[in-house]
């Protein structure tokens, strides 16, 4: 004979774990995917670095031609 | 069948405490990374504005002071003011390659070089004398 009460019981728990393991799931998701934008944001700011450097030193190059002939 | 093929909740709350302790640990390495981001990122700007300023200053005060200083006088200083500080600019670059580089993985291994990388390139900013 199938124990009708205890099987819903069971089946009620097993919902709730569920239900929990996608909550932390999705939290684990989402701070993965905060991580990898970390990635792009690194890379954008080391460009940006050797974009700003590299037009500094274009300038100053540049006066010194003109100002020094 | 007493419930024999159903999984202990026991074993269920230990999954959710697993995967509860590594999501709050991922969030905490990635908070620290990206604090690192945002202190690598002021060090940068303040390594950039003042290498512009010297570089300014260098041509400025060779033509205010010295009305003989030559092309290559000039020259020579801005490059030696260059070899100065292209090694904090070196740092700031590998700090920035190993920061993206910890943000694809996911240990900790990873995260401390990157800190360490950037504690390194900010010490040198620090130190750098125009």
């Amino acid at each position: 004979m199938i124990d009708i009460e205890r099987a819903l019981a069971i089946g009620n728990v097993a919902l709730k774990a569920i239900d929990m393991i996608e909550m932390a799931a999705r939290t684990f998701t989402n701070a993965m995917a905060t991580g990898k934008m970390q990635l792009s944001s690194a890379l954008d700011e080391l460009k940006q670095m050797h974009e700003t450097l590299k037009t500094d030193r274009d300038k100053t190059d540049s006066d010194i031609d003109k100002k020094f002939k | 069948m007493k419930g024999s093929r159903m999984i202990n909740p026991m074993v269920y709350r230990f999954l959710i405490l697993c995967l509860a302790l590594s999501a709050c640990g991922a969030n905490a390495r990635t908070k620290g990374l990206q604090t690192g981001l945002v202190v690598l990122n002021a060090s940068r700007d303040t390594v950039l504005q003042v290498s512009r300023t010297r570089e300014k200053q260098i041509v400025e005060d060779c033509l205010a002071k010295t009305p003989q200083c030559t092309k290559a006088e000039v020259r020579s200083q801005v490059d030696d003011w260059r070899s100065k500080v292209d090694p904090v600019f070196a740092a700031l670059d590998k700090a920035y390659r190993v920061l993206s580089s910890a943000g694809l993985l996911s240990d900790m291994k990873s995260a401390s070089e990157a800190l360490a990388a950037i504690a390194e390139a900010v010490k040198l900013s620090k130190e750098l004398k125009p």
